[in-house]
């Protein structure tokens, strides 16, 4: 071998070892930030059972004591009717912090739920269709769960659509999420992600998915996620 | 005759007094209590209860796989599904996963008795309201097959394909008479009388590949 085969055959080498050093250091990248978001949702878990069994308890307790008084007084029926739509808040919200459907029933109950208790108070039409296996794997659940909640809320806050749907499907281990409004769009350009969107991007990185904004002003807005298995 | 129910809930005041209300009641005997889902799956296994009394969210197992063990051993097992979610999701996918019946915890007991002597005798019990405002999406989601069983729902698609029972029994490891009287109560549900109704049926609405 000539000198300068034995140099581009080192430097070759040199360069295996880099790309496996910063391999090795993306993949712990990764785990970091997977074990990042398993802790947020354990967190949130925490807080979310101190709401439904702390506060909503006693809203409970309160709601029922109103309810017996207010037989004989309107004021008190006025009261017995707000403390009952605190502890109904209380309680969508524990849910929405934590969706025990999700580990009781799976990916698509849970996402069908989730569809009907944002939209359907909203007035905005939707329509679900998922078809997926059964067993996907909890954390990639949650992953998707959390994308289609934040784009939903968005899409609740922001958009003025007055129709939403939302289909999942699974093709060559590869999971798919589409959710397409009719509402106004947004220029790319011009809007800055905020922090929600944000956040679901890092977390759609750390499963190694890709997520796929399109939208024009007008037009209405496709949000498209593909995942791994 | 006695009923005899095996109950699994882990939370523990709840399942006493469940079970202390229900050995109260003429008639009715609980014979076994579990915390979750794997010790019901063996309870159910070995004692062969009448009636299968059983929460969703437990330890270790979950009473959706719990009840999909339960009826991979024991296709005719009658399994009543107690619990404290209102939600349309719960009620459709227990009932999909070949439950008979659905009780809310906040009923009385006069209904979780009723809710047990109906399952016992062979018929089912879901609340035909699901929370007020859902009632109309629940409606609308309703797949014709939702009044079948998990099982029919095997054997319906098998005789969709134009099987026999006799093949049916074979496919699906059960005898001739089962296999014949999945077939009528089939039929009886969706109010048809013959396969090639239930073919046109299934074409109709979809459900033919």
């Amino acid at each position: 071998m000539s000198d300068i085969e034995q140099q581009l055959a080192s430097i070759r080498a040199l360069q295996d070892s880099l790309k496996n050093r910063l391999d090795d250091e993306q993949a712990t990248l990764q785990k970091l930030a997977k074990r990042l978001w398993a802790q947020q949702e354990s967190e949130k878990a925490k807080l979310s059972r101190e709401l439904h069994d702390g506060i909503g308890q006693l809203l409970t307790g309160l709601t029922r004591r109103l309810q017996a008084l207010s037989a004989d007084s309107p004021e008190l029926e006025n009261l017995h009717g707000l403390a009952e739509m605190a502890l109904n808040d209380v309680r969508q919200l524990s849910r929405l912090m934590s969706p025990t459907i999700l580990d009781d029933l799976g990916l698509k109950p849970a996402l069908s739920w989730l569809c009907r208790n944002l939209l359907s108070s909203e007035d905005i039409e939707y329509e679900c269709t998922i078809d997926i296996p059964a067993d996907i794997a909890k954390d990639v659940s949650i992953l998707l769960f959390r994308i289609a909640q934040e784009t939903l809320v968005n899409t609740i806050k922001h958009s003025h659509a007055s129709k939403v749907t939302l289909s999942l499907a699974f093709h060559n281990n590869v999971i798919r999420l589409d959710i397409v409004d009719n509402g106004d769009g947004f220029d790319k350009t011009t809007v800055e992600p905020g922090v929600g969107l944000s956040s679901i991007r890092d977390r759609a990185k750390a499963f190694n998915a890709q997520l796929v904004l399109t939208s024009a002003i007008g037009q209405g807005t496709r949000t498209t996620v593909t995942v791994p298995v | 005759m006695t009923i005899r129910v095996v109950l699994a809930d882990d939370h523990v005041l709840m399942r006493q007094g469940v079970s202390q209300m229900l050995n109260a009641t003429d008639n009715i005997s609980v014979i076994g209590e579990c915390d979750d889902g794997v010790e019901l799956v063996s309870t159910v296994v070995k004692l062969s209860p009448d009636v299968i009394l059983m929460d969703i969210s437990m330890p270790r197992m979950s009473g959706l796989v719990a009840i999909d063990k339960i009826l991979s051993q024991r296709c005719d097992a009658k399994v009543l599904v107690l619990s404290m979610h209102n939600e349309v999701e719960y009620v459709e996918a227990m009932r999909d996963a070949g439950a008979r019946g659905y009780v809310l915890k906040e009923s009385s007991g006069d209904v979780l008795v009723e809710a047990i002597k109906k399952v016992a005798a062979g018929q089912t019990f879901f609340p035909d309201r699901v929370s007020d405002s859902q009632d109309e999406q629940f409606q609308k989601h309703v797949s014709p097959l939702s009044v079948l069983t998990r099982r029919e729902r095997e054997v319906f698609f098998l005789v969709a394909a134009g099987n026999t029972s006799k093949k049916i029994g074979e496919l699906l490891n059960m005898s001739l008479k089962t296999a014949e009287n999945h077939r009528s109560n089939i039929y009886k549900k969706l109010n048809l009388s013959s396969s090639a109704e239930l073919i046109r049926m299934a074409g109709k609405a979809g459900l033919l590949e």
